[in-house]
């Protein structure tokens, strides 16, 4: 056992797969003499050497379709995209290559390819620099997506997503890269598309996801102390959804909230909403609720980010309103 | 490498074959979809890929048929493709623009203009780790050298001196605009500089050319100096897709251009150079020609898929 | 503008009463004609229904004393209507997508109905089910969620309440006891029409098992010639003039049995509490079939009336009983009762008593039969009577001297005019 940050629990996991299997390679913006732009690959190069952790050019298109080509010829390459606002520059490498050469042929190539990327939520770097997107990855068959909140999740995950056979997209949060936590020493390998009750509770269902789910458990205290026990669920895996865990809950408590950092028009909110919807209409004591930031894009600088996005006072009210 | 001048020939002509007979079936509206077709650039698929072997990858693009059958795709489950049919080498799923044939090195065609040249670039990458010599070849249309794929490729194949032979066909039209009102430079093969490689200007019909050029850019590869764009200066004999009314170019254009026929041109020098005489030739063509009639009958005669096999093959197990 | 539940006035001398009990709930649909509350007056509970339709705002609460005419509650149209005068907190759509919480989207409620004039129920999905399961009406769910929608703890506070309520009312009169079915399925499985066990019905349903309850009820019989009374009354017939009534011969065993009651206070006599009362006037109850119901009538002082001023009060007393327009009083302090049922073809019953009276007289059709007189076979008009009696006041021999007495009036009419005051 040892306590590892989130940022090292997602080195260790690379580290680990490399050295499991030499077709794993790293590609990406200063992965490899920097460690990585925010260190998150520190150390690689130096055991992997550089045939194996490979500095690319600012070249989004290029970094994706380098991955691609490589999972369809016998590797299992990670790319890194700095920040997921740069997706707009390599998207069709993402879905419409990766996503799609597994089915298009019929099977006869695999796609063993992780897109790993960043969302700069909350960091009060500006609108170029905060996005998070998993809907528009969501959106694509043949993509996987996932997104880990602690450090336990993102290391088991991670090695989860390196050892698939399909594209996944891995989305970090700069803002968890400090979180600790106690990770066991021996293999950890946690399940692409499960997700994880993080806090049991028999009154309202709280989803979340990212930064949101250390909000929703520290909501969760606060509202104990009243009476209210909120279910705490954390889906890990934003596609394909763990929805029979969420459905179970919503069963048990007649009440949902879904908790995010990324918008909600046509977000991932929506989405839990409408299976929750479709499943359990018949155990709803109320209507699915969104919490989210407004529908604009992030202005630089913190005080900006504090103001828009939900914390763990608002997750208070929302789950006071659904019990009122 | 070696390889016997008739079979060059019978190569592009079984290509000709397929194209002429296709174009047909698509006019009796046989053919689902668009029709893309290679007519004309014969020179180009098989003077490029006739260096290359089967561990070799090429990567295509929507206009496929020419560079599958050069290198070595089998032409019944290809044409079967090509009719959407259960049989076919994607098993009818990706059809006229999304062939592929893993054992061949034949990554796929594309139906995003310069989907390719990105991962292409990871192939020729995954060459390189391996070390064996094997060489990535990406043919692209002159269209694409506009795309920002394309450099992005250009730049980091050079700096990476990855096994990558970029094979530019450059047909005059990208979709239905000359690339004379797309283009300050209409030497595509000076790019190459800007990017520190070698660039190469190519006449496209001429067989013998195109081999040997792509012969010294895929040695170059294999011995790990790195990319070269070869510009292959050809012509489409259709429009961007069977249909096309082609408004944008002259009948002489293309009247001057089909006299020029890379088959023809070969087989002049095939005769010329007694390499070959008139009687073999026809042989070939009518053997190619029946083929490839044999091969559409049959994908005509195949079913197609069930519909529940959409479903299939969306993720890996 | 809503409709006003006012105290009727339900008898000449009603000045005042206690209400009861509400049948309803506030924000709960009624219809016209449904049981809605019950007053007392005079230690006599009545259930009174609803004189319209609409939405129920009680406006006062049980064991409150009320004038007649004075207003205890109002119907609306709408449920909304009858539920805002309540001052519920319940916030409206409006107040919580105003709720402060920095610009964050928590979403806006259901969309407000408030405009709309449907009379659906906005319900939870929730709620419904747990009421359709329960056989609950959610349309009698007042709702506290959101713009008055009904949740699921309104839906178990209904359905608690419901279960108080018949709990109550099984402490308070002995309702259908529990070994009935309270599903239809046991029978025949089929069922070809159901509607609620409701209004007079239901009155007449409780009276009956708490009076078989509440007594040890014994049926005597007896066989009069009636001979005597046919030729009284064939003499009467054509006299209506002077009478002013055509006399029956409900009107004639009907005085008999006063002046034998009026002898006998043994059977005019009633248990109340720990006491065994004799009562003071001889009020004889004559059953009255309704469409679907009975009432009692009472002739109040019948022993002594004429038999013409018994007949004219009987069919004035049968007119408005008919017509539903019989006084308080006229359904109350009866001794006795009376009931003819060979007006409908029947020989003999064994009537139920009314309680708190201690025997009932029922009298079957006069038929003429053969009957032996000194030894020899002779028709006459003969009558069987059915004397139900409360065992725990009245014995059997005393019910038989009853029955004797009052054959002895009926065949010989003569006699009895000899005693009458």
């Amino acid at each position: 056992m040892a306590t590892k940050t989130y940022l090292w629990a997602v080195i260790d996991a690379m580290r680990e797969e490399m050295s499991r299997d030499q077709n794993v390679i790293l590609l990406g913006e200063d992965v490899a003499r920097a460690g990585g732009a925010f260190g998150g690959s520190r150390g690689l190069l130096d055991s992997f050497g550089p045939l194996r952790v490979r500095d690319t050019p600012i070249s989004e298109e290029i970094i994706v379709g380098l991955g691609v080509g490589a999972a369809m010829t016998g590797k299992r390459p990670i790319v890194e995209i700095m920040f997921m606002d740069f997706f707009g520059l390599c998207l069709d490498q993402i879905a419409n290559q990766a996503a799609k050469m597994h089915y298009i042929y019929n099977g006869a190539f695999k796609m063993p390819l992780v897109i790993r990327t960043s969302a700069g939520v909350e960091m009060g770097i500006g609108p170029h620099h905060s996005q998070l997107l998993e809907s528009w990855v969501g959106h694509v068959p043949g993509l996987k997506v996932v997104m880990p909140s602690t450090p336990r999740d993102a290391k088991g995950l991670l090695k989860s997503a390196i050892r698939d056979d399909n594209p996944v997209v891995f989305i970090e949060h700069l803002a968890l890269h400090r979180i600790k936590e106690e990770i066991e020493d021996d293999e950890l390998l946690i399940p692409i598309g499960k997700a994880d009750v993080k806090r049991a509770g028999r009154d309202v269902t709280v989803v979340a996801t990212g930064l949101m789910v250390r909000r929703a458990l520290a909501a969760a205290e606060t509202l104990s102390a009243v009476g209210i026990e909120i279910e705490v669920i954390d889906p890990r895996t934003i596609s394909p959804l763990d929805i029979d865990t969420i459905v179970e809950s919503v069963r048990k408590t007649s009440r949902a909230l879904v908790v995010t950092s990324s918008l909600k028009p046509f977000g991932f909110g929506s989405e839990v909403s409408a299976e929750i919807t479709e499943r359990a209409f018949f155990d709803l004591d109320q209507p699915v609720r969104r919490l989210t930031p407004p529908f604009t894009p992030a202005p630089f600088g913190k005080q900006f980010d504090e103001y828009l996005n939900p914390d763990a006072a608002s997750i208070v009210s929302a789950v006071r309103e659904l019990m009122a | 490498m070696t390889i016997e001048p008739l079979d060059l020939y019978a190569r592009m002509m079984l290509i000709r074959q397929c194209e002429a007979q296709l174009n047909e079936a698509f006019a009796k509206n046989l053919f689902p979809g668009y029709i893309h077709s290679y007519l004309g650039q014969e020179a180009c698929a098989v003077g490029i890929c006739s260096n290359l072997t089967d561990r070799d990858y090429v990567v295509s693009t929507h206009r496929g048929r020419g560079h599958y059958l050069a290198k070595g795709m089998a032409l019944k489950p290809m044409i079967a493709e090509m009719f959407g049919r259960a049989t076919g080498i994607c098993g009818g799923r990706g059809g006229e623009m999304h062939a592929a044939d893993p054992a061949r090195g034949i990554l796929g065609g594309n139906g995003i203009v310069g989907g390719g040249l990105p991962y292409a670039a990871g192939a020729a990458f995954s060459a390189a780790l391996d070390g064996r010599g094997t060489v990535a070849v990406v043919f692209f249309g002159e269209g694409a050298s506009n795309n920002g794929s394309f450099g992005e490729t250009m730049n980091v194949a050079a700096t990476w001196k990855l096994p990558l032979v970029l094979v530019c066909e450059n047909n005059l039209y990208a979709e239905m605009t000359p690339f004379a009102e797309m283009s300050a430079e209409l030497d595509i093969a000076k790019r190459a500089a800007g990017y520190g490689m070698p660039g190469e200007s190519v006449d496209g019909n001429d067989l013998i050319a195109v081999r040997e050029s792509g012969g010294r850019a895929v040695a170059r590869a294999r011995r790990g100096e790195g990319p070269t764009l070869l510009e292959l200066k050809t012509y489409r004999w259709g429009g961007h897709f069977e249909g096309d009314p082609k408004k944008y170019r002259s009948r002489e254009e293309e009247e001057w251009w089909k006299a020029r026929c890379p088959l023809a041109r070969f087989r002049k020098h095939l005769v010329d150079s007694r390499l070959s005489d008139v009687a073999t030739l026809d042989l070939i063509d009518a053997r190619a020609t029946s083929e490839v009639a044999e091969a559409i009958e049959l994908a005509l005669k195949s079913p197609l898929p069930a519909p529940e096999t959409a479903l299939a093959h969306v993720y890996a197990v | 503008m809503p409709h006003a539940i006012a105290i009727p006035k339900l008898g000449l001398t009603m000045t005042d009463c206690t209400l009861v009990s509400w049948a309803k709930s506030n924000g709960d649909a009624v219809s016209k004609g449904e049981l809605l509350y019950a007053i007392e007056t005079d230690k006599i509970t009545t259930d009174i229904e609803a004189d319209d339709t609409g939405f129920l705002r009680r406006l006062a609460e049980p064991d409150t004393l009320h004038q007649v005419g004075a207003v205890i509650g109002a119907l609306y149209e709408t449920r909304e209507e009858a539920l805002s005068e309540r001052g519920d907190k319940a916030p409206t759509p409006a107040e919580v997508n105003n709720i402060p919480t920095a610009a964050l989207q928590v979403g806006p409620t259901l969309e407000s109905s408030a405009g709309r004039a449907s009379r659906r129920v906005r319900s939870s999905p929730l709620a419904r089910r747990i009421a359709a399961s329960a056989g609950l009406d959610i349309a009698m769910v007042a709702g506290t969620g959101f713009g008055g929608s009904v949740l699921r703890r309104d839906v178990e506070a209904a359905l608690a309440e419901r279960k108080a309520k018949a709990s109550r009312d099984t402490a308070a009169a002995p309702a259908v006891p529990r070994h009935v079915p309270s599903d239809a399925s046991g029978a025949t499985g089929v069922i070809a029409a159901r509607r609620p066990l409701a209004g007079m019905r239901r009155a007449i349903a409780l009276r009956m098992m708490t009076s078989l309850q509440s007594s040890a009820q014994m049926t005597g019989f007896g066989r009069i010639d009636m001979t005597e009374a046919v030729r009284l009354r064939a003499a009467c017939i054509g006299r209506e003039a002077e009478l002013g009534v055509r006399i029956t011969y409900t009107d004639i065993v009907l005085k008999a049995a006063a002046n034998v009651l009026a002898s006998m206070p043994s059977m005019n006599s009633s248990i109340v509490g720990e006491e065994i009362v004799n009562w003071g006037e001889v009020n004889i109850g004559l059953a009255v079939a309704l469409d679907d119901g009975l009432v009692v009538p009472v002739i109040r002082n019948a022993d002594g009336k004429s038999i013409a001023e018994i007949g004219v009060e009987r069919r004035d007393l049968m007119q408005r009983a008919r017509a539903g327009r019989l006084g308080r009083e006229e359904l109350h302090s009866g001794t006795f009762s009376l009931s003819n049922f060979g007006s409908y073809g029947g020989d003999f019953e064994t009537p139920i008593l009314n309680p708190p009276q201690s025997a009932l007289l029922g009298i079957g059709a006069i038929t003429d039969e053969p009957v032996v007189r000194d030894g020899q076979i002779v028709i006459r008009p003969m009558m069987t009577i059915s004397l139900t009696f409360d065992h725990r006041l009245i014995d059997g021999a005393v019910a038989g001297r009853f029955r004797a007495q009052l054959r002895s009036a009926l065949e010989s009419p003569l006699v009895m005019m000899a005693r009458m005051h």
